[in-house]
């Protein structure tokens, strides 16, 4: 879908592929699965939306893709790196490296300024962030001039693309979203991820998203559904009406 | 709000606990504290009223403040949980009403538990109050349900009025306000608070100077009190103070790559009130042993500083037994020696105060010291007005300038004195000295005493010259081997008081240590998300080290530069010198126990808190 003669930050043929993920969780004697053999490779610069209904599985899968949870079996390889042999420090530095994650709360922190909290990824990698590429990003999300703000000043729209410039300031080699505009109204919701999907594309960022919004996942190169843990097939390029008749289809 | 308050209380178990340790210790300190005192007061004996009385100064001074620090943690990180209920309709008045109810409960609980076990342990120190002389063999200590009440009197409303400051910034914003404010806390100070903070810098900087006006142990006394007002002053410029020198520090290493020093910093700057509260006990912990035990040492070494200038080139004829009447004329009549002065010590009670008998407060217990003999020119009392010589006078009494200080009486006016047998006697001052720390408050001449009291051997004799008087039973000593032996005589009768000062400070270890223990708990989400977006588990420990020097450094800082204006001021006063008076092996252990506190409560349970999954 995109082509690799692009320049993205690593040239390779995935740049995030799941072999036969499964996640169970212990419920009194017996074991639930939330994730069944899942196996999905990611192309270097596309952008995926991830979908289905709710308790199918979006949350684990986007989890233990980004290295927040382990699975109980099967391999996540990140780039060329399979986390799923790593130690757990060692799945913090290379997540913090090469993997961006856009959190539904925001999750920033209250007590740095916006541009402390877009740098934070990177001092904790010991680096010191580019101050053209900080400054590109910070235009590029339309933060210009607010980086000296605390959290507690910003709105819902302007806290969320702080949190896309985090994800971004180290070049990851993916970033992954989860539901990004969740707790936004549609409007502010359609501007944050205009912001995602513009920034993205303009550095050529790999990136993955799970909604529940068809007309969200449309914009999608591709969707993926998701289904009782499972994948249940996917679509390319879709239009909004295929993706929600999909969608009733899976709920049925 | 009874329903709301309980399962606040099992939400946040942690801090309850923390307070409920906290509440208890202090109603077991305070009451304990009051059994002495009633004691002292219904069994008569003054001097057990005049120690407990001391202490119970000190002590209260440092449950409330500890009390109230320790609510206002507590509350302060549930901050977030109050502006929400704001944000849902809760009026200010139900979340004031909420507040109260959770300290309320807190004391239902965990005052009594502290307060009776208190009333039996102060009966642990009956061994110690007969030893020290404070009381006399086989004195029982009043047990009534007095002291219990009395330190919930004073521990309810201080905790309560703590507990609802520091809910008070989010009951008055609005609640948008307060949901938003809720996760940073501002480090600027109200006018007020500033008003109140440089006011009490300006006074202890003033008290700590009444030394240099006020003579002797009355001025000491009072100079030492500066470190509370000191410290009181850096708790309340704290956030202001802490969150400047985070930001100047923060700023200096902007470009260092260390993300868990510029963290630690940054988490400093954005929580300097958090951060007062944990630095506020660790000062107060030094400054308190520091400067109790630099005035108490101090004391003992101006005592010893104006026995030996006032006995200058004398000798000191003692015995094991005491020197008798006939030993004494057979010294006086020895060859080689002559001057020959006896001194004893006779306990009485002196009032000193014309005013109205305040029950037994007017009469202060004390030693007299009982001279026979002429003393001009082999003992040097420093004599500021009259003669020692008129104390052969019937009736006569010569008083130290610090004992007479502020009852305006001087050479010629009486003084009431009380003895052991009952007898009372009404002496006239003939003389005023001034080295009362070394020689007692009172002289008085044998005829003056009553006959009943006087006794049948002197301590010792004070001489001129030399002999060998072993053929008589007596032994010789240097002035300087005297004052030594004196000196040591008096540290160890200050054994009540360093029992007393050691709970007080053990009280406050646990009370620093608990508030830091409460405050890494509560950091918990903190950590969790730190992990979340990159930190790993050591950058997370090692942030956590750096803060928690941060803490020891600044609660080091604090408790000592609000005691050195103390200990100046002591050492010019007792010693008329200018460096401090601090006791260094006290002064070194207690700020090893700083570090050792302050590493012990964040690391521990930030390593618990660290466990988190990173999701």
């Amino acid at each position: 879908m995109i082509s690799s003669t692009m320049a993205g930050p690593a040239r390779l043929d995935s740049a995030v592929r799941l072999v036969h993920l499964t996640k169970t969780y212990p419920n009194g004697p017996e074991q639930v699965a939330a994730l069944q053999g899942v196996s999905l490779a990611i192309q270097p610069g596309a952008f995926t939306a991830i979908m289905g209904p709710s308790g199918a599985g979006k949350s684990t899968f986007l989890n233990l893709a980004a290295g927040l949870d382990t699975p109980t079996s099967g391999q996540v390889i990140i780039g060329d790196t399979d986390i799923t042999e790593l130690s757990s420090d060692a799945v913090t530095r290379l997540r913090r490296r090469q993997i961006g994650f856009v959190f539904q709360s925001y999750n920033l922190i209250g007590h740095l300024t916006v541009s402390e909290n877009i740098q934070l990824p990177m001092l904790l990698d010991g680096r010191r962030p580019d101050e053209q590429w900080q400054q590109a990003l910070i235009d590029s999300v339309g933060l210009t001039g607010m980086t000296e703000r605390l959290p507690s000043e910003l709105s819902g729209g302007q806290a969320q693309r702080v949190a896309i410039a985090r994800a971004l300031i180290t070049r990851p080699t993916v970033v992954f979203a989860d539901e990004p505009t969740g707790a936004l109204d549609r409007r502010t919701g359609e501007q944050v991820l205009d912001v995602l999907r513009g920034t993205a594309k303009r550095f050529t960022q790999t990136l993955v998203l799970v909604t529940h919004d068809p007309q969200v996942a449309a914009t999608a190169d591709d969707v993926q559904f998701l289904a009782d843990g499972r994948l249940a097939g996917e679509l390319v390029a879709p239009t909004t009406s295929q993706i929600a008749a999909r969608l009733v289809e899976l709920g049925r | 709000m009874w329903s709301f308050a309980r399962s606040a209380v099992r939400a946040y178990r942690s801090s309850f606990i923390g307070s409920f340790l906290i509440v208890m210790s202090a109603a077991a300190l305070l009451s304990a504290n009051g059994v002495l005192m009633e004691s002292g007061l219904r069994g008569d004996a003054p001097l057990l009223t005049t120690v407990a009385a001391s202490f119970a100064g000190t002590a209260i001074l440092v449950v409330v403040l500890v009390v109230a620090s320790t609510f206002a943690s507590a509350l302060r990180q549930r901050n977030a949980q109050f502006a929400l209920l704001r944000a849902v309709g809760a009026t200010p008045t139900q979340v004031r009403a909420m507040v109260t109810a959770e300290v309320a409960i807190v004391f239902a609980l965990a005052a009594p538990l502290g307060a009776v076990p208190g009333l039996f342990a102060a009966r642990l120190l009956t061994p110690v109050l007969e030893s020290g002389g404070i009381v006399p063999g086989g004195f029982e200590l009043a047990i009534s349900p007095l002291p219990v009440v009395g330190s919930l009197f004073l521990l309810f409303p201080t905790a309560l009025l703590a507990a609802r400051l520091a809910a008070r910034e989010v009951t008055k914003a609005s609640p948008t306000a307060a949901v938003r404010g809720a996760s940073v806390e501002p480090s600027s100070l109200s006018g007020a608070r500033r008003t109140t903070a440089v006011a009490l810098l300006v006074s202890g900087l003033l008290v700590a100077g009444t030394p240099f006006i006020v003579p002797g142990t009355l001025g000491s006394a009072a100079g030492a009190t500066s470190a509370f007002l000191l410290i009181s002053a850096a708790a309340l410029a704290g956030p202001a103070v802490v969150g400047m020198i985070a930001r100047r520090a923060a700023h200096a290493t902007r470009s260092s790559s260390n993300a868990a020093v510029m963290l630690a910093l940054v988490n400093s700057r954005g929580f300097s009130r958090r951060l007062t509260t944990a630095i506020i006990p660790l000062a107060l912990f030094l400054a308190l042993g520091t400067v109790q035990t630099g005035v108490n040492g101090s004391m003992v070494d101006a005592a010893g500083m104006q026995l030996r200038a006032g006995l200058g080139s004398a000798v000191v004829i003692t015995s094991a037994d005491g020197v008798t009447t006939e030993q004494a004329a057979a010294v006086a009549s020895t060859p080689g020696i002559d001057a020959v002065v006896a001194s004893s010590t006779v306990p009485a009670e002196v009032k000193v105060d014309s005013d109205e008998d305040l029950g037994g407060l007017s009469w202060e217990q004390t030693g007299l010291r009982v001279v026979s003999g002429g003393m001009s020119g082999l003992v040097d009392v420093g004599v500021t007005a009259g003669s020692m010589d008129d104390l052969t006078g019937p009736s006569t009494i010569a008083v130290s300038s610090e004992s007479l200080f502020a009852t305006g009486k001087g050479v010629g006016d009486t003084v009431e004195l009380r003895f052991d047998g009952g007898a009372e006697v009404s002496s006239t001052i003939v003389a005023v000295y001034d080295r009362g720390l070394g020689f007692g408050g009172y002289i008085i001449g044998e005829s003056s005493l009553p006959s009943s009291d006087r006794e049948a051997a002197a301590d010792v004799l004070f001489a001129q010259g030399s002999a060998d008087l072993a053929p008589i039973g007596l032994q010789t000593v240097s002035v300087d081997d005297y004052v030594d032996e004196t000196v040591a005589g008096a540290a160890s009768q200050q054994e009540l008081g360093a029992i007393l000062l050691f709970v007080l400070i053990f009280f406050l270890a646990v009370a620093a240590a608990n508030t830091l223990v409460m405050l890494t708990s509560a950091r918990r989400p903190e950590f969790v998300l730190l992990r979340r977006i990159g930190t790993t588990r050591r950058q997370l420990a090692s942030m956590i080290s750096v803060e928690s020097v941060f803490v020891m450094v600044m609660a080091w800082a604090i408790g000592t530069l609000s005691v050195i204006p103390a200990l100046v001021g002591v050492a010019y006063g007792m010693l008329g010198g200018f460096s401090p008076a601090i006791e260094w092996p006290v002064y070194g252990a207690l700020s090893g126990a700083v570090v050792l506190i302050t590493s012990a409560a964040t690391m521990v349970p930030a390593r618990i808190a660290g466990r988190a999954r990173n999701r």
